[in-house]
């Protein structure tokens, strides 16, 4: 029954087109986290969670553009990135948030969680970033 | 310098600091992420000197200028701060527009205590932002311009978060309590109660306020529900009027409550954006005057507004906007007439917006309006608004550019 509940699991998330395909939460390598949930993601993406359940402050990093980016952006936050950037620019100039790390691209947001305690990021899925902490989504 | 005439020149400057500094994106000085923005608007009318001197001819009305900067220590405490300079028409001012320590214990609290940017609506907060939306002006009538100083900010407290609600999707809140700044004399508002009425006011003091911001996304994909409302408690108006001929005499609108209350609708889909917003505004206060002799005279007034609002971001540079939007000052029928009765107290403002960006970091945006009735005149937008027998259609044309970084 289990192996059935979990082959059926992994055939809706193919069909779906699911998250887990397209990109994976990375974080620094000090952060105890090993897993956060969907709503986590959203919480941590629109800013209403600024810091770790296990203590230190969450320091966001956003692709500026690109696949990856906006399918993370539309699956966690139901937004997409003209309207996340516009979003996070209402935050910025009303002072409720300050606008999270710009990369370019992933080696950029990966070289910066890497080297920022407490960073939290995505990259496309498949890839093996160094120096960083794959959280899986629960 | 008096500062009507100096503000100009430091908004202009900025503005063309703004232009070359906005080539890059946000600062970061010493951990100090800095980020600002400046606007230059240029509109005319036909038939009225609306919002500046726009009658038949092109007036540079607007200049805004901001400048904001925020620190985030390591123990999670935010502190920032925001200046804002504006000339709107006749008024201009340099004011703090938001200043405070921000903590967020868990993603269900936060609290804010200085001053705080006030919710109103969908877009209250955001009014100043033309980076985020496609009109150069929101609907004149539901975020009038001239109330910007008593609707924009809070000193006090603002606890904020968001509630997951499960299936039923999520619940963020702001709620706020403090107190606002004073009106003085060469206020949009006062100016135009100056002018219009036979009442003459220098102050207004605000008093104490207190409201609730709730936006409920729903479960439904780009569907979110708002409800606002703030009330002022205690606020008093000075001045002088003259009632029934008799010469002007001290006047005070004393014990003044006023609610604000707004329920709206916002859907995005892919790249449309649709928008409806109903607002309610109730003003109770107390008429003192030796002219009326020793009993407060009892006033209240009921004012409506409403719009439906659709943008279109066609490319990734341009974007497209409608809307129609409604305002009633006398919903009861219970304020005097200026002439046309049907359109005196009432106002259809019809928009079509266009916005393109030149850059990143540079807007240009074209708006023309259509409007039928005076409600929005009379308010203090036109002071040398002709009163009865006033022509109560016209049309307003806004070009508008904003750089921000």
């Amino acid at each position: 029954m289990k192996r059935f509940l979990t082959l059926l699991a992994l055939a809706c998330a193919a069909v779906c087109g699911l998250r887990a395909d397209d990109a994976v939460f990375i974080a620094h390598p000090d952060v105890k986290a090993e897993s956060l949930t969907a709503a986590e993601a959203k919480a941590i993406l629109l800013g209403n969670q600024t810091s770790w359940s296990g203590g230190g402050n969450l320091k966001l990093a956003v692709l500026t553009s690109g696949p990856v980016h906006e399918s993370v952006l539309r699956t966690y936050t139901e937004r997409s990135a003209d309207q996340f950037e516009k979003y996070w620019k209402k935050l910025v100039f009303t002072g409720k948030g300050s606008l999270p790390e710009q990369a370019a691209d992933e080696a950029a947001i990966v070289a910066y969680v890497a080297k920022t305690p407490g960073a939290f990021g995505y990259v496309a899925a498949g890839s093996t970033p160094a120096g960083v902490k794959v959280l899986t989504i629960r | 310098m008096p500062t009507h005439r100096l503000l100009p020149k430091l908004i202009r400057a900025g503005f063309g600091a703004g232009v070359i500094a906005s080539a890059a994106h946000a600062y970061d000085v010493a951990g100090i992420s800095i980020h600002g923005s400046a606007s230059l608007q240029a509109a005319a009318s036909d038939n009225h000197d609306f919002y500046g001197a726009t009658k038949e001819k092109v007036d540079l009305n607007v200049a805004e200028l901001t400048l904001n900067g925020t620190y985030r220590f390591e123990n999670g405490i935010r502190v920032g701060a925001q200046g804002y300079a504006y000339r709107y028409t006749r008024e201009d001012g340099i004011v703090l527009d938001w200043a405070n320590l921000d903590y967020s214990f868990a993603p269900e609290f936060g609290l804010r205590a200085g001053r705080v940017k006030r919710p109103l609506g969908l877009y209250g907060e955001a009014q100043d932002l033309d980076q985020v939306r496609t009109f150069a002006n929101l609907p004149l009538a539901f975020y009038p311009r001239y109330l910007r100083t008593i609707t924009s900010y809070t000193d006090g407290l603002n606890p904020y978060g968001s509630v997951g609600l499960g299936s039923a999707g999520s619940l963020d809140y702001s709620a706020h309590v403090g107190t606002a700044d004073t009106l003085d004399a060469d206020s949009l508002v006062l100016q135009g109660y100056r002018i219009l009425g036979n009442e003459a006011y220098d102050s207004w003091n605000i008093g104490t306020l207190a409201g609730i911001h709730l936006s409920w996304s729903t479960p439904v994909d780009g569907l979110r529900a708002v409800y606002s409302v703030t009330r002022v408690f205690d606020g008093t108006v000075t001045g002088v009027g003259n009632f029934g001929g008799g010469g002007f005499l001290p006047v005070i609108n004393d014990n003044m409550q006023t609610d604000f209350s707004t329920v709206s609708l916002e859907y995005t889909k892919n790249k449309w954006l649709f928008a409806g917003e109903l607002q309610w505004l109730s003003l109770d206060f107390d008429l003192v005057s030796p002219a009326l002799g020793a009993t407060p005279l009892h006033q209240n007034i009921d004012l409506l507004y409403y719009y439906l609002m659709t943008t279109y971001q066609a490319t990734d540079k341009l974007g497209l906007g409608v809307y129609a939007s409604f305002s009633d000052s006398s919903p009861n029928n219970d304020l005097p007439e200026l002439g046309d009765a049907d359109r005196s107290n009432t106002s259809q403002d019809y928009a079509v917006a266009a916005s393109y960006s030149l850059t990143d970091w540079w807007l240009l945006k074209l708006e023309y309006h259509h409007i039928i009735g005076l409600d929005i005149v009379n308010q203090g937008a036109d002071f040398n608004f002709t009163g009865p027998g006033a022509e109560t259609a016209y049309n307003y044309v806004v070009v508008k550019t904003t750089v921000s970084f």
